[in-house]
């Protein structure tokens, strides 16, 4: 019944990239989605996911993703205030996960040392399986990560994302003062707030659909914005240093909303590092970022440079980098009121 | 007694309503006529393949470069306007494929033959309940064009064969060698169309075979002149009863019993009857019998020597028949297989004309799927650096390493400072031991990571940063383990039974009763485990695969 058939299936246009989909046996599927039915009705009884998890959830998907989204652009647009949306992915989540993780995100988050902590345990063992290719079949032994094709993969894995967003909750007392600066802020004009509070108010500011995770951030002063991103980054990198799960460098991507000329090019010109373990050793690397200016702001920026004295593949590395606003997401809401009045009238 | 509506007023049509009706039934009538026209005229399929590839090209020219239309609003509505005469031209190519196709088929003498693949249409009624049988002329034009094609290719097939047997058959008469099996030459005698030619191959066929076993003959004749004359028995010597061979020939006189079986396997079996249904006449083992006359009438001619004078120039004779069957075969399934290119080429402009782009694009740039591909590059331990596979055996190592390598724990001694999987027993591991107090220093670095002592010291100091007090407070158990998340079953110490026997049963019993057993499943399927009891599934679940594993002392 351990034995699984692993079907390595390249990824377009990736040289050496797999996904691979393993397929269980019949009756390890049939017990293993009974145990996830209970398993998932208590978790959600006993509220331990944040609000942001969306992944395999009753009621939830990427759609509540979007809204949030949405709402947190149009904030951007509304209020002047320099914002960051750091992007973050892990690498291989699913098979990469160690087993000592995944049961310690079980015991962590309220799971008793026996029943499905045990049954886990015991079906987490050393596993045959035998991966199958179009020159043949060989063996091999399963040891970490979950199956991709296994009904409680998912819900184990939503623990485990959850030690990300724990991170991200945790509070220095450095931390606690850039906070305690932010007073006109504190107030309910914004339909998506998304500053950390630490008084027991709900406040979404980090959402999370698997493996792709994101937090958002608002402060009032570009110096408060650059210390918090700084902490975050770190947070994100010491837990990858500890649980092994390794960051994709190139698809966490730091976004900027709402900030100065200067601060791009301050921005542009110091590389932004953070800490990740890949291949059994922790790594420095460099997290690309983007800026949504305001035209105003872009034009400013183009003077600063002098942008149309540089160079072609130089122009080109400065694209890269900035977007103009107004926010591509943000034209659907407006055509919509627009016609809604006509019809109206 | 006028009729008024709601408010008092007459009930008023509005002829806009009915728009597209009309215009449905006018468009009905316009090929309604067109089919008239088009059946009236008779062309060659030459000609009419010629006119065919014409009208298609121009169309899907048409069609392609005509660019996107403009709706009622000025927007975008559809890729391309739909005119009445695309949709006219469309139809006329759909009957003259319908035209080409009765053509081809009275060329080679199949149009006589259309009640036999009735019949196979009307056993395919049978089969799908609810659907009435379509005739020949009512299928789809691409399932007409694969009917005769396989009937086609069966046929060259078979000329060929044929013409490699009688040249084998030639051979072997010079120089007095074997004969060949019994099944070919069956073959050969449903090929040919002519009876004389049947006639005497049967008779040449039945010499060769008399020559072969003339004892049983003789025994066969015996039997005849029993049977027919009751007792009045011939003064020839030869031919004397033999109760011993008796039960070799009961059914057929006169024919060997192996023949007899090959013939039956041949008449009955899939190949042959496919073969058979092309035919004008169906044929039977009796037709067969009836077209070489009778098998008396050859046993009496079985020492004549008019067929071994005329042997040669008989063979020559069939070779040039079967020459000119397989040359004419060739050429119609020339002519299908132009026919089908044509009818794609119509599809793909019918397909642009309803706007399914993606069905469009999927039959034009359709891609092959694959097998899991396996993985190329090898680390080669003599330079120390990757290269790629050169054989099938290196890939395959290559693929068990790469995936093998995710698959695998980190080379460390420890995975985590803060967490330690409990050793592994017989059914896999036993549990998690947390522990959030330990303080990591420099001198744990090269426990954790695999070549620890060789990293920089700027690396070594990061690692252990990462492990403060921030994050080990993540690692700490909670005081009191959750209510909602105790394990809902488990067993009584005594009797062996669970503590919810109905939470068992909608579990084990409902859910089981839903699972059909899968075609290609081995082994048993889940609908068995219903018809345990609960006492049975747990001891099953528990004694092959260690599932629910629970504690007795645990109280929900």
């Amino acid at each position: 019944m351990k034995k699984i058939s692993r079907f390595p299936i390249p990824k377009t246009g990736k040289a050496n990239e797999y996904r691979p989909i393993s397929l269980c046996h019949d009756l390890y599927c049939f017990l293993n989605g009974i145990i996830t039915t209970y398993s998932s009705a208590g978790i959600e009884k006993a509220n331990i996911l944040h609000v942001g998890i969306t992944a395999f959830r009753k009621g939830k998907g990427c759609h509540s993703l979007v809204t949030v989204e949405q709402s947190f652009r149009e904030d951007c647009l509304e209020g002047n205030y320099p914002t960051v949306q750091l992007d973050e992915d892990e690498e291989k989540f699913f098979d990469r996960v160690p087993v000592a993780i995944l049961l310690a995100a079980m015991r962590v988050n309220g799971f008793p040392n026996q029943g499905y902590l045990e049954f886990k345990a015991s079906a987490m063992g050393a596993k045959e399986v035998e991966i199958v290719t179009c020159k043949g079949v060989t063996y091999a032994k399963f040891i970490c990560g979950l199956e991709q094709g296994n009904p409680d993969s998912p819900t184990v894995a939503n623990l485990v994302i959850k030690f990300k967003h724990d991170v991200w909750d945790i509070v220095s007392e450095e931390i606690k003062k850039i906070f305690l600066r932010q007073k006109s802020l504190d107030n309910e004009k914004y339909a998506f707030n998304s500053i950390d509070k630490f008084d027991g108010r709900v406040i979404i500011c980090k959402i999370g659909y698997c493996d792709d995770n994101s937090k958002f951030i608002r402060v009032e002063n570009e110096e408060d914005l650059m210390l918090l991103v700084h902490h975050y980054l770190q947070m994100a990198g010491d837990l990858s240093m500890t649980t092994k799960i390794g960051r994709k460098g190139s698809k966490c991507v730091i976004q900027f909303f709402n900030i100065s000329a200067h601060l791009t090019l301050q921005l542009a010109q110091c590389t932004s590092i953070a800490w990740s373990f890949k291949h059994d050793s922790p790594i420095k690397e460099t997290v690309p970022f983007l800026v949504h200016l305001e035209p105003a702001e872009l034009d400013k920026l183009k003077t600063m440079i002098h942008y149309d004295t540089l160079s072609f593949e130089e122009q080109t590395k400065w694209d890269d980098i900035i977007q103009s606003a107004p926010h591509r997401h943000l034209g659907l809401l407006g055509t919509l009121s627009g016609d809604t009045s006509a019809l109206i009238t | 007694m006028r009729r008024t509506g709601l408010h008092g007023n007459d009930l008023v049509f509005d002829d806009t309503q009915f728009k597209s009706c009309s215009k449905f039934r006018d468009q009905k009538l316009l090929y309604d006529k067109l089919q008239k026209k088009t059946a009236n005229t008779s062309h060659t399929t030459e000609y009419l393949i010629g006119d065919l590839e014409k009208r298609a090209s121009g169309l899907i020219k048409q069609l392609w470069y005509a660019g996107p239309c403009q709706g009622v609003d000025g927007k975008e509505n559809k890729l391309v306007h739909i005119s009445d005469d695309n949709a006219l031209e469309i139809a006329y190519i759909v009957n003259k494929f319908n035209i080409a196709i009765k053509e081809i088929m009275s060329d080679m003498s199949l149009i006589s033959d259309l009640d036999v693949l009735d019949s196979a249409g009307q056993k395919r009624g049978r089969l799908r309940k609810g659907k009435g049988f379509r005739q020949f002329d009512n299928l789809p034009i691409p399932t007409k064009i694969r009917y005769l094609r396989t009937i086609l290719l069966q046929n060259s097939r078979l000329i060929k064969r044929a013409s490699q047997w009688i040249r084998e058959f030639q051979f072997q008469q010079e120089h007095n060698l074997q004969t060949p099996q019994w099944s070919e030459l069956i073959h050969i005698l449903a090929l040919l169309e002519d009876s004389k030619t049947i006639d005497k191959f049967s008779k040449l066929l039945y010499n060769m075979a008399i020559e072969e076993e003339e004892e049983r003959i003789r025994h066969v004749q015996a039997i005849i002149h029993e049977k027919a004359h009751h007792a009045n028995k011939s003064n020839d010597t030869s031919a004397k009863f033999n109760p011993q061979l008796e039960h070799q020939s009961n059914t057929l006189p006169g024919v060997p019993d192996d023949l007899e079986k090959e013939i039956n396997d041949l008449l009955n079996g899939s190949n042959c009857q496919q073969f058979f249904g092309t035919r004008k006449h169906q044929l039977n083992f009796d037709t067969l019998l009836d077209c070489t006359s009778s098998w008396k009438d050859i046993i009496s001619t079985i020492h004549s020597d008019e067929i071994d004078a005329d042997v040669p120039n008989f063979i020559e004779d069939t070779l040039q028949k079967l020459d000119l069957a397989s040359s004419k075969a060739n050429h119609k399934l020339s002519q299908i297989n132009s026919l089908q290119f044509m009818y794609r080429k119509s599809t793909h402009a019918y397909l642009l004309t309803v706007n399914k782009i993606g069905d469009f694009v999927s039959k034009v740039l359709f891609k092959d799927r694959s097998a899991p591909a396996t993985h190329t590059e090898i680390w080669d331990a003599s330079e120390q650096a990757l290269r790629q596979c050169l054989n099938e055996r290196e890939e395959l190592i290559a693929t068990q390493e790469f995936h093998g390598h995710w698959m695998d724990n980190s080379r460390a001694t420890e995975t985590c400072a803060f967490a330690k999987v409990l050793e592994v027993g017989k059914l896999g591991y036993r549990g998690i031991q947390l522990s959030p107090n330990r303080v990591v220093t420099l001198a744990d670095v090269p426990s954790l990571i695999h070549n620890g002592n060789k990293l920089s010291l700027e690396i070594k100091e990061a690692f252990v940063r990462a492990h403060g007090i921030h994050i080990r407070n993540l690692f700490k158990p909670p005081h009191t383990d959750l209510r909602e998340l105790f394990y809902p079953f488990y067993f009584h110490d005594k009797n062996g039974t669970m503590n919810e026997e109905s939470r068992v049963e909608i579990f084990f019993g409902k859910r089981l009763r839903q699972y059909p057993p899968r075609p290609g499943m081995t082994g048993f399927s889940l609908q068995l485990l219903d018809v345990l009891d609960n006492v049975g599934k747990s001891f099953f679940l528990l004694s092959s695969n260690s599932f629910l594993l629970c504690d007795t002392s645990l109280k929900v």
